[in-house]
């Protein structure tokens, strides 16, 4: 064997990283040897020098930065919870949400049906909904008019959409409807959005989410961002970067709360 | 000692998994400074290594769920700092190709110049610690990636060659051959800068 071919075995003798057979060949070089022996000893003071190299202190905000970070990040984990993240519950979310819509549906038109008098309650008491109509004072006046005067209230203790604006918070009792509050003064957007490499962009947008400290999830395909800030540049990124690019329900970015869903299409 | 700190420390990742913040705190304060070395010795700015760091903590926190213990956690948390920085280098295209002082397939001369090499260690023998470490640094620094990688990872952080290959994703062979054509490397440029230091050095002490 030449010199240079010890050189390997030499820098990972320094390591202790040889089989007994290699360490001996290269003790045994390295006795014979002056110019592999004077290389040997530069690379153990050089490693050893690389050692001293001093780790540096922690900057004084990090951990508190950090954590306040996690804290938050945190609270929020628990505030999204009300989004089902079983398929089964998924669906029993939809159908919750269509029945109440049908259900809501049917009742106005009940209303119009029925003959009002003044001072007409109406309460279905199988715990779905409870409408009330209060005072209309001119009895027989069109249901144009009832739809201004009346007041009408919905509640749902399913999960729904809509109605839920309508909910005081001291009205909120039980879990589920607690739970419902997750969506409450926020906004649902949804991004259908076409980028080239699904890994860079991944990459990027994590980056971006990170720097700005918006919260997000990883979804099947695409994100679920959870924002509680502005959302103005997220949005700008997104459409800087995108190849193509479609929203629904719409897109404002002076919204303060919203949700985004972000949907990766046709990704290569 | 050592095996108590191990147990307590695998209950800190079991509750940390479980949105346990305390936990998570007690767990980050072991690592955190360690991360944020290896970020700044990667990525040499020290703000971009503070985000970095950040970033490295908080995917941890959030993917302890999926760390199932197949490898050392020290090991996971590693391998989580080392590919986030090379991500964010790769992402600003940060090649030091520009100091590349030896051609592809580095071709050393054959000879090791041992007078050359006599000659270093004598004069960081006589340098104060403080000059040789800037010394080694600044030469660190003038490796191509690849190299500045592996000195840092092996002979700074002390990471084991199995650690290198994780974090890497290549074979133990490749981490030892590639960990001694840096070494060499290094070994070059020192000698190369040492005569600026020399200068400097003499003037000094004179």
């Amino acid at each position: 064997m030449k010199c240079s071919e010890y050189e390997v075995l030499i820098s990972a003798y320094v390591d202790g990283m040889l089989s007994p057979q290699e360490k001996e060949q290269v003790v045994s070089h390295l006795e014979n040897c002056t110019q592999c022996k004077a290389s040997y000893e530069v690379l153990l003071h050089m490693v050893d020098g690389c050692r001293q190299i001093n780790e540096i202190e922690l900057p004084k905000d990090f951990h508190q930065n950090l954590m306040g970070k996690i804290q938050k990040e945190q609270t929020k984990k628990r505030c999204i919870k009300w989004l089902p993240t079983k398929k089964d519950d998924r669906w029993r979310y939809i159908s919750a949400m269509v029945a109440t819509f049908f259900l809501g549906i049917i009742l106005f038109n009940e209303i119009k049906h029925i003959n009002l008098k003044t001072d007409t309650e109406m309460t279905q008491e199988n715990g779905v909904i409870v409408a009330s109509l209060k005072e209309n004072e001119e009895p027989g006046d069109s249901i144009h008019n009832i739809e201004e005067r009346s007041t009408m209230s919905i509640r749902s203790r399913n999960v729904g959409e809509a109605p839920i604006s309508q909910i005081q918070e001291d009205e909120v009792v039980n879990g589920d409807l607690e739970k419902t509050l997750g969506v409450l003064g926020s906004c649902k957007i949804v991004c259908k959005i076409k980028v080239q490499e699904k890994a860079d962009f991944e990459r990027q947008l994590e980056y971006i989410l990170g720097k700005e400290q918006i919260n997000y999830e990883k979804a099947e395909n695409g994100y679920k961002v959870n924002c509680n800030t502005p959302i103005e540049k997220l949005v700008e990124w997104l459409e800087e970067y995108s190849l193509d690019i479609e929203w629904e329900s719409g897109h404002d970015s002076e919204v303060d709360d919203a949700q985004i869903e972000i949907i990766l299409m046709g990704v290569s | 000692m050592e095996i108590n700190s191990l147990a307590e420390e695998e209950r800190w990742i079991q509750d940390a998994a479980k949105g346990n913040t305390f936990a998570f705190e007690k767990l980050i304060m072991k690592y955190e400074t360690r991360i944020y070395n290896i970020c700044l010795r990667l990525l040499k700015k020290p703000d971009e290594a503070y985000d970095a760091a950040q970033e490295v903590c908080i995917k941890i926190w959030r993917q302890l769920q999926g760390f199932k213990g197949e490898s050392k956690f020290s090991t996971w948390v590693y391998r989580v700092t080392t590919n986030t920085c090379l991500d964010l280098l790769r992402q600003q295209k940060k090649v030091y190709d520009n100091i590349n002082l030896f051609e592809e397939g580095d071709k050393l001369s054959e000879t090791i110049d041992t007078e050359k090499t006599r000659q270093w260690k004598d004069l960081s023998s006589h340098m104060v610690d403080q000059e040789v470490t800037r010394l080694l640094w600044n030469s660190i620094q003038a490796l191509k990636e690849e190299y500045r990688v592996v000195i840092i990872l092996r002979d700074i952080e002390g990471y084991s060659y199995e650690e290198i290959a994780k974090c890497l994703s290549i074979s133990n062979g490749t981490v030892k051959s590639r960990i001694s054509r840096a070494r060499a490397n290094l070994k070059k440029i020192l000698e190369q800068n040492q005569e600026l230091y020399a200068d400097l050095l003499c003037g000094n002490r004179r």
